[in-house]
């Protein structure tokens, strides 16, 4: 372990890379399949949104859209930071990527509410079938996201400032990024096209 | 001890068996076709077969002729090769490809000119006289409807029936298929054809019968615990008992539909596709 | 060194060694065990299946009294469907992927590439607890009111929604699956990432073994496809929990609703790799074995890898054939036949050289040889009759009968078995130091051979007659009155098989228990880096990381002068 500990953590961080690669690229499948789906009913369908629905408002899904974009932009300074060493900008652009990422899944619970007052219920049919179940789906991930995010807590003390926690952040903003991406995707299919 | 035991057994065993072997191959034989087409499937069932036989008669020949000829007794220094020489690679580019276009294509075209020429050409009730028939699976039940007097589906007068389907021999049936709950597929053994049944799609199948006799008419999908259950009877007949019976149960229908029961409408518009 | 990594002390108590251990080996072989724990009631499962279909309405002997004790031992209709549903998920996802894939995969990776571990030691040991945990969610299905799942282990829609599969135990099946979808996701993750940067110095892709090969693109195939199984599973828990209607269909023709047939895609986008998925390790284990048995060098190896690596990419793009009956539209239908057909060139490839690689060998029979060349046997068979149900107007005729049930347990079940067992003789001593018994082994492998053919080709005799699948009594239909010799001739060689799998079960405990160590590190004379270390291998299985300066399958090298046949991967290739 005396020669080239650089080699060993540049080796372990290529490894991590690989892995996270070939995580994101199975999460991305799973979405894949998901919007692979509603292309299918959206090709079956002439007219979309059917059985007479109405298309939702766009407000609270473009407000979510523009949280997780922050919470993504907050998470890249806090990796930025903490590539420099600058532990109190750390703790504080970490804290509003937690933040975001609340204020994200409470704006879910919103959109949620919203489709219910507007009349689309789990039953009616595939429109809200799709609607449901792929923010549902997005929505689990966001949490499995905020834990991954809760994972990486310690680091906002300095003695936790080591290549490990590098890694775990850059993977799990790598995750959180993704999502955010995802959440594009769905706010422009299943909202807005 | 041991011995005469397993002798006792396996001559029991020989001879309960092989009273039973003459029935044994009856076994394997499919039955009886009675369409038009059924043929061109087993017949290409035997050409891939033959062509089967000859490539699994070549692996065995490797395989247990190395296996004897190789044996570290009799071929105690191996043939030192990775297999990569020109003539290895020409080899084994000729067996892939032999493969390839012996069987695989051959096959591949002789079922596309059986589907496009046979089971993919619908008849056209507007050239010819089609029989046509919608089919209601649901869970246990085969449900059949005749267009009835007034030649439209989904009317009042038209003729239901369970389990029991009838066709005229030498007419060319069409069948409109679909399902009231879960998958299914209408299976005609004889006629060599199945079409899933699926819940909100129409799926469909034509033949013409050749021969007049009773027939089963299986469920190919799972579909719940009495899957095994679900038959039908298939009577194709002559022409004047498919019309004496149709007539009697246009009559009947007419007479004894029961008008305002919403169950008997599960048929849809017959629409050429 | 770029290659020490997750150094972990080697464990000390009873739980940190054997329950929650992070060691590749220990972890392997919890895997064998959980494998060989439900191959035993997949093949229990198999064997009440069998004897319902032989004696249907007769209680089964001795066992059948004490689990259905209400119908006088005799199978009930709804257990029936419970059986093949669970015979057939737990073939698949609980004995042949966490013994193929699981086992070997686990053990022989490190071991075959020069590694101390898996790259993720941590990951590997929750893969296997996720596999537990989903064991055990499905085995609990079973004792809830209304059963187990019932719907076939492809579980369609509509069957497998409310519509058809009332109770908990669908969706417990479908979480279970979901689960072990984690699991294994979990482990390709880990085996991509440890075969890509953990082979030992000097190791290029063509000198991992090709059962590295094998399993190394099972990860890449489990990595990708299992997401959209995950997904579709997913879509039905809502369907069935929540409400959802994402495979319920309304009346004929109404749009808005729901579809069916779209779960039928997504599980067969999954389905077709996966079929891959569980023979690419067999297809691997079986290459080196070849050549390690025949004493030359394993032929063609290059094109070996290089065909199972086209069979992979063409696995992804074929799945429709298992769908012809739910009527595609004609051009999709005939693309999928077209490029079905376009697997059987790499397939020949690889039969060729399988048989090129014993061609002019100087073979040895022993037990994992013959294992070895009974795949190639009745995989030879299982490929070619896969040609029927490839072209569409037989598959007309053929789907859902017996003949494509033995078809696929002739690819599936027969040749990975077979694979399974080659490799369980083969790496026993590696694994436990100790070796398993030769003429028990030998018996065990020609009973197996009797019993499995009997089986499965009874299984294509009858499909072709016309037999269809998940019948609870066949006979109720004329046309199969005849059937009934060549269905009691099935049951008859399902106990056989069932009977000597019993020899391997005794002979694997035997020698476990009372084996005597080996004396020999190498007892089967191969080269490949897993040999160059003590057996049983030890905690940190190479005490330096090797470097490779030769391939894997030297032997019968005719410059070789110090008295052995073979050369080690580290020994510099000898050259005239």
């Amino acid at each position: 372990m005396t020669t080239g500990t650089n080699e060993i953590l540049i080796a372990e961080k290529e490894r991590a890379d690989l892995a996270m690669t070939v995580t994101l690229v199975s999460f991305a499948m799973l979405f894949a399949t998901l919007f692979l789906m509603y292309a299918v009913f959206r090709s079956a369908n002439p007219v979309w949104p059917p059985m007479g629905f109405a298309k939702t408002s766009l407000l609270l899904p473009n407000l979510s859209l523009a949280i997780i974009f922050f919470s993504s932009l907050f998470l890249h300074t806090t990796q930025r930071m903490y590539q420099l060493g600058n532990s109190r900008k750390v703790s504080y652009f970490y804290y509003l990527t937690l933040i975001f990422a609340l204020a994200f899944v409470g704006i879910q619970f919103l959109i949620w509410k919203q489709l219910k007052l507007d009349g689309i219920y789990l039953d009616s049919g595939i429109f809200a079938s799709i609607i449901y179940g792929f923010t549902w789906i997005h929505c689990a991930h966001v949490v499995m996201g905020f834990l991954g995010l809760l994972y990486c807590f310690p680091m906002i003390r300095a003695k936790y400032a080591n290549h490990n926690f590098s890694i775990r952040l850059s993977n799990v903003a790598k995750f959180w990024h993704f999502l955010g991406i995802i959440w594009f995707l769905m706010i422009l299919f299943i909202f807005v096209l | 001890m041991l011995k005469k035991m397993i002798g006792i057994l396996f001559v029991t065993f020989v001879v309960t068996q092989s009273s039973a072997f003459a029935g044994f191959w009856a076994g394997a034989v499919p039955p009886e076709i009675i369409s038009t087409n059924g043929h061109e499937i087993d017949n290409l069932f035997m050409y891939t077969t033959w062509l089967n036989i000859v490539y699994f008669i070549l692996v065995c020949a490797g395989l247990f002729g190395f296996s004897y000829l190789y044996w570290y007794k009799r071929s105690p220094k191996a043939y030192y090769t990775y297999g990569n020489k020109k003539e290895h690679l020409v080899v084994t580019m000729i067996i892939g490809a032999a493969v390839f276009l012996s069987i695989d294509l051959n096959i591949t075209r002789m079922s596309n000119d059986d589907m496009i020429n046979e089971f993919w050409k619908f008849p056209d009730a507007s050239k010819e006289e089609v029989i046509q028939i919608e089919v209601l699976a649901q869970q246990w039940m085969w449900n059949f409807r005749y267009a009835g007097v007034d030649g439209k589906f989904n009317t009042a007068d038209d003729v239901l029936s369970n389990h029991d389907l009838r066709i005229p021999v030498g007419k060319k049936v069409e069948f409109r298929i679909s399902s009231k709950d879960v998958i299914h597929s209408l299976y005609f053994p004889n006629a060599r054809l199945k079409a899933d049944a699926i819940p909100g799609r129409i799926t469909r199948l034509w033949f013409q019968p050749t021969k007049t006799g009773e027939f089963d008419i299986a469920c190919a999908e799972m579909c719940g615990t009495h899957h095994y259950l679900m038959k039908a009877k298939l009577r194709v007949e002559t022409e004047e008992d498919y019309k004496l019976w149709l007539g009697e149960a246009e009559r009947l229908a007419l007479a004894g539909n029961d008008v305002d029961n919403l169950d008997n409408y599960w048929g849809w518009k017959w629409e050429e596709q | 060194m770029t290659y020490a990594h997750g150094i972990h002390e080697a464990p000390k108590t009873f739980i940190s060694k054997y329950i929650i251990s992070f060691d590749h080996k220990v972890i392997a072989k919890q895997f064998l065990w959980y494998g060989i724990f439900f191959l035993g009631v997949g093949g229990m499962m198999a064997l009440l299946i069998r004897w319902t279909l032989a004696y249907p309405g007769e209680a089964f002997p001795i066992l059948g009294s004490l689990l259905f004790p209400h119908t006088n031992g005799v199978v009930p209709p709804d257990t029936y469907a419970m059986l093949f549903t669970l015979h057939g998920t737990i073939m698949i996802f609980y004995a042949i992927t966490p013994i193929l894939i699981g086992a070997f995969g686990n053990f022989c990776i490190p071991l075959m590439i020069g590694a101390r571990d898996m790259a993720f030691p941590m990951l590997n040991m929750l893969s296997f607890w996720f596999a537990f945990l989903s064991g055990l969610v499905l085995l609990a299905s079973l004792f809830i009111p209304y059963g187990g799942a019932a719907g076939g282990w492809t579980s369609y829609p509509t069957l497998s929604t409310l519509i058809g599969s009332p109770g908990a135990g669908q969706t417990l099946w479908c979480l279970a699956i979901f689960i072990l979808g984690i699991s294994s996701t979990m482990g390709a993750v880990n085996y991509i990432t440890t075969v890509i940067s953990f082979r030992a110095p000097g190791m290029g892709y063509f000198d991992m073994p090709l059962t590295v090969w094998g399993l190394w693109l099972t990860a890449i195939l489990n990595a990708i496809f299992l997401p959209v199984l995950g997904a579709g599973v997913m879509l039905l828990i809502f369907d069935r929990v929540f409400g959802t209607h994402f495979f319920l269909a309304g009346a004929a023709a109404t749009s808005g609703t729901g579809d069916p047939v779209l779960f039928q895609h997504v599980f067969w986008i999954f389905g077709h790799p996966e079929v891959y998925i569980l023979i690419l390790p067999a297809w691997g284990v079986v290459s080196d074995l070849l050549s390690f048995f025949s004493r030359k060098p394993a032929f063609g190896a290059k094109a070996t890898a290089l065909s199972m690596t086209t069979i992979t990419i063409l696995s992804t793009v074929v799945y429709g054939h298992h769908m012809f009956t739910t009527q595609m539209s004609p051009l999709l239908t005939q693309t999928f036949m077209t490029l079905t057909m376009t697997i059987s060139i790499p397939s020949a490839i690889f039969f060729a050289n399988w048989l090129g690689t014993i061609w002019r060998g100087s073979i040895r029979f022993h037990s994992p040889m013959l294992f070895s060349l009974g795949i190639v046997f009745v995989f030879g068979l299982g490929g070619l009759t896969g040609l029927y149900l490839g072209t569409v107007s037989t598959d007309l005729y053929l789907h859902d009968t017996y003949f494509v049930v033995g078809h696929f347990h002739y690819t599936m079940a027969a040749s990975v078995l077979l694979g399974g067992f080659a490799g369980t003789y083969f790496w026993f001593p590696k694994m436990f130091g100790k070796m398993m018994n030769e003429t028990l082994a030998k018996i065990h492998f020609w009973g197996s051979m009797v019993g499995l053919n009997g089986i499965f080709f009874g299984m294509l005799l009858v499909g072709y007659a016309g037999m269809h699948r998940r019948l609870y009594n066949p006979f109720v239909y004329e046309f199969m009155k005849d059937m009934t010799s060549i269905n009691t001739m099935i049951t008859i060689s399902a106990l056989i098989m069932g009977a000597f799998q019993l020899v391997f079960v005794y002979n694997f405990l035997h020698t476990l228990i009372k084996g005597k160590p080996v004396t020999d590190n190498n007892p089967w004379e191969v080269g490949t880096l897993e040999w160059t270390i003590p057996s049983p291998a030890p905690h940190y299985n190479f005490k330096e990381i090797p470097t490779v300066k030769c391939g894997p399958h030297e032997l019968g090298n005719p410059n070789l002068k110090n008295g052995r046949d073979f050369q080690y991967q580290t020994e510099e290739l000898v050259e005239a």
